[in-house]
């Protein structure tokens, strides 16, 4: 058993260790990445940081300076999209939001925005300023406020009455933080977006080639994924149209 | 032209072929005797208002002037100033069989002013296809001849389109079509004019019979013009054709903004046509009132669009333009003034132009002042109303040397003439005081427009911001908080601490409130303790003490347990309280033992023996043990 536990601690502690090389590769693989950016050599940019994403390492200013590096070698979509990675991470920082407006700005036709009602576009506006860990978090802390005062409801007879109202209070704010979760979890993890990175794509009626084409998507739109199927995938887009676009068109989120 | 026969009704209410619908007051109930007199009272107080003799006006009208065989058209003759004339005997019209429907009578007052009018109702029933026109019908009344026009009517064999029933009228065949019922015109009040004058256009609506709502303002084309606001729409009759028909009337201005062969139009009014739903239905109650009452209504879109307008639009001639003529085109006068007449230097002076006429009044400029270097002005202060435009220019003296305000001059091109008018007001007169010693000469000055910085539009260059030089916090892709085990075993902490004190805060409410529960929840403990009392008595052999103990404990225990009193309990308990709670008898014969032990060594305790003892420890340890295991 001891033989056991000893091996087991050794290749945790190897593990541990290998894990910290590759976090400390990855660094040194953004930095260099920046140093090529500021030579002006873009392509070297984008592959140090490429590498340093495929080591199984994120960060905001890792998709940032990522989409910084594919913008200026003239790739829009994929500059959306790592700008859309990086609003992930770090929703709320300024330089993120300037640069993706920017390049939203230079899309062929103009992005097109959600057709949202005001309390939707109040929900999801509001969601923008969290990233999955930060609305976790609020909520734990939410809930453990909850429990606190469902604790002092239960041993305090004098103040029942604020107590109530606190509670439900604190539940209501719950329930409504948890639906942010739940829509930050669902854009996240179940990676229902994506970026067009072609230069144009036919979203067509069905999904074969020698169908009639219903709208045209172009570089750097972002859309919602539906579905998928054999090489083609049904995707959404702002104005509420719906096509089918071949699947190397696009990149998901 | 026809004549007919009239009569005078000389005031009665009921008069001539309606003389048996005089109510009889022998007849009726007391409600519509109630109504009679509220009639009458209302009839007494309109005889009594202020009127003066009106004019009485004659037309003839009909609902509408296309219908087919085996449908009707209602003919009305209309009396506007009077009451007073009885249905006139209507002389044959060709094509038609003609039945009288009776009168109608309607009295308004507006601002006191009571107006009055009597229609007879006529139905004209085809007897042929073809054009026809009832012919202008002339009548003598108190001395004076009234004629009215002619109406045509045309007469199809089959009905001309099914036109949807209006709400509330019967299922009668409808021949006209919808567009014969409601269309529209765009008219203007001119078809030539200059770049920039202004056009008076109107657009009408015009309803026959029908029930339109949702009427939304026209729009219409107006490429090359610009176009304002509509004014508050007006609501009239209007006759066409012999047929009523309502009119809503848009009124707006549009100037031209270039030459050349323009058109305006079509304009394009959006409204909705209630419509009854058509249902072989009958209501419960089968009866028209309810019928009318549960019937539905549905709503059809409808765009009522006029012709197109050609309007030429003409250039300002070029010959004799004045010299400071700015744009302003209409038929305009213009005033100047100008106050205080008798300041010091660098005192303000108001002068006030005023711009009086019909035009377009958004193109009037202010007049060129030339004032020369005596004079500092300042951007002036402009007001308009309709009709009226008015600039306030406020100008200081520099010189005490100054006796006048220099000749203003206003141009214009008058659009009625075709040629430009120049008005001059001045010089005005006024005096400039020098100013008290010692005080200097003081002017504001405004700054000149784009020389302030805050007014300066920069021009800002865009792209994207540079890139981060930190990489943050590497973490590894996937992981996330509500992922990570930690986390989520902290999650159940609270849970559990709710669930503990709960069950805690229960069960202290329940000691304190229930005896019961609380001297069977102790029952066990003290029991224990009293054992070991009498273990204590066993192993040294007391006998008394013993049983005394053994007694007292099997008393206690027995009371603690079911809550009884301890100190009645004895043998009988077995029978009285404990048997008939189902407890099992292996228990109920031990403790009857254990009671019975207890009692004979109480009475004979010399034939007790320290084995029987052991036994009567034994049993009282089991009756506990085994009464601890049953369920309550």
């Amino acid at each position: 058993m001891r033989i056991i536990i000893f091996i087991l601690a050794v290749l945790l502690t190897f593990a541990g260790q290998a894990r910290s090389e590759e976090a400390a590769r990855a660094g040194s693989l953004f930095f260099q990445g920046n140093a090529s950016y500021g030579e002006e050599d873009y392509e070297g940019a984008i592959s140090d940081y490429e590498e340093a994403l495929s080591l199984g390492f994120e960060s905001g200013p890792l998709y940032y300076n990522l989409g910084n590096a594919y913008f200026k070698a003239g790739s829009l979509g994929k500059a959306i999209l790592n700008y859309l990675r990086a609003g992930r991470l770090m929703p709320n920082d300024t330089d993120l939001k300037a640069n993706l407006g920017y390049a939203q700005s230079l899309i062929k036709g103009g992005a097109i925005q959600p057709e949202r009602k005001r309390p939707a576009r109040v929900f999801f506006k509001l969601a923008g300023f969290f990233s999955l860990d930060g609305i976790t978090l609020l909520c734990a802390i939410l809930y453990f406020v909850l429990c606190g005062l469902i604790i002092s409801l239960i041993l305090l007879e004098n103040a029942r009455k604020i107590l109530i109202y606190s509670s439900a209070a604190i539940l209501v704010i719950l329930i409504f933080f948890t639906s942010i979760f739940i829509a930050q979890y669902d854009k996240v993890l179940v990676q229902k977006e994506a970026v067009v990175i072609a230069e144009y794509s036919d979203a067509k009626f069905e999904p074969f080639d020698a169908v009639t084409t219903f709208f045209i998507l172009y570089e750097g739109e972002h859309i919602a994924i539906i579905t998928s199927r054999e090489g083609w995938v049904k995707v959404r887009r702002g104005d509420g149209r719906q096509g089918w676009v071949k699947t190397e068109d696009i990149e998901r989120l | 032209m026809q004549k007919l026969k009239i009569s005078a009704r000389g005031g009665s209410a009921y008069g001539g072929k309606n003389q048996d619908r005089r109510p009889n007051l022998k007849n009726i109930g007391l409600k519509h005797f109630t109504f009679w007199i509220v009639i009458l009272i209302f009839d007494i107080c309109i005889l009594n208002l202020p009127c003066c003799a009106q004019d009485i006006t004659f037309e003839v009208t009909v609902d509408r002037n296309k219908i087919s065989m085996g449908s009707s058209v209602q003919l009305n003759l209309d009396f506007y100033g009077t009451q007073d004339i009885s249905a006139p005997e209507l002389p044959g019209i060709d094509g038609f069989d003609c039945q009288y429907l009776g009168p109608s009578t309607r009295i308004s007052i507006i601002n006191g002013r009571v107006s009055n009018s009597i229609t007879h109702m006529y139905r004209l029933i085809p007897l042929k296809t073809g054009k026809f026109t009832i012919p202008s019908f002339s009548l003598q009344y108190k001395g004076k001849t009234y004629t009215s026009k002619a109406v045509p009517i045309e007469v199809t064999q089959s009905p001309l389109g099914a036109l949807p029933e209006r709400g509330d009228e019967a299922s009668e065949g409808q021949p006209q079509s919808l567009e014969d019922r409601i269309f529209a015109v765009i008219e203007a009040d001119k078809t030539k004019a200059y770049v920039n004058e202004m056009i008076s256009l109107t657009v009408k609506l015009f309803i026959n019979e029908l029930a339109i709502r949702d009427i939304q303002y026209p729009g219409f084309e107006h490429d090359g013009f610009s176009a304002g606001e509509y004014q508050e729409p007006k609501k009239y009759r209007e006759i066409i054709n012999g047929v009523m028909h309502d009119v809503i009337e848009f009124n707006t201005e549009v100037f031209s903004m270039r030459s050349g062969e323009l058109t305006l139009g079509p304009a394009v009014i959006e409204c909705n046509l209630v419509v009854k739903k058509q249902s072989g239905r009958r209501s419960f109650f089968n009866d028209d009132f309810f019928n009318n009452f549960f019937d539905r209504y549905d709503s059809h879109p409808l765009a009522i669009e006029t012709i197109y307008m050609p309007i030429k639009i003409l250039d300002l001639p070029q010959e004799d333009v004045p010299e400071n003529f700015n744009g302003a085109l209409g038929d305009y006068n213009f005033y100047a003034g100008i106050e205080p007449k008798d300041i010091n230097v660098g005192d303000p002076i108001t002068l006030k132009m005023t711009i009086v006429g019909k035009g377009n009044l958004k193109t009037v400029k202010p007049p060129v002042l030339d004032l020369g270097d005596d004079f500092k002005s300042y951007e002036p202060e402009v007001s308009q109303a309709e009709n009226i435009k008015t600039f306030k220019f406020v100008l200081i003296p520099k010189s005490d040397k100054i006796t006048e305000v220099p000749q203003i001059k206003f141009s214009f091109f008058d659009t009625g003439s075709g040629s430009y008018k120049t008005i001059s007001r001045g010089p005005t007169p006024i005096r400039v005081n020098s100013l008290p010693e010692g005080e200097e000469l003081r002017i504001f000055e405004l700054p000149e427009e784009g020389s302030s910085a805050l007014r300066r539009r920069e021009v800002l260059g865009r792209d994207i911001i540079f890139i981060k030089e930190a990489p943050g916090k590497l973490k590894q892709r996937g992981t996330y908080l509500y992922k990570n085990k930690l986390f989520i075993a902290i999650q159940v902490l609270p849970l559990l601490a709710v669930i503990s004190i709960l069950i805690l805060q229960r069960r202290k409410e329940r000691l304190e409130t229930d005896i019961g529960y609380a001297r069977r929840l102790c029952a066990p403990r003290k029991a224990r303790k009293n054992l070991f009392y009498v273990h204590k008595m066993l192993e040294v052999e007391e006998k008394d003490g013993f049983f005394a103990a053994s007694f007292k404990t099997l008393q206690e225990y027995l009371g603690d347990k079911f809550h009884l009193p301890s100190a009645g309990i004895t043998e009988n308990v077995v029978e009285d309280v404990l048997r008939p709670r189902n407890i099992d008898k292996d228990i109920l014969n031990s403790i009857t033992e254990c009671f019975s032990s207890c009692d004979t060594a109480r009475y004979a305790p010399s034939s007790i023996t320290k084995e029987q003892m052991a036994r009567t420890y034994k049993l009282l340890e089991e009756i506990i043990d085994r009464l601890e295991r049953v369920k309550q």
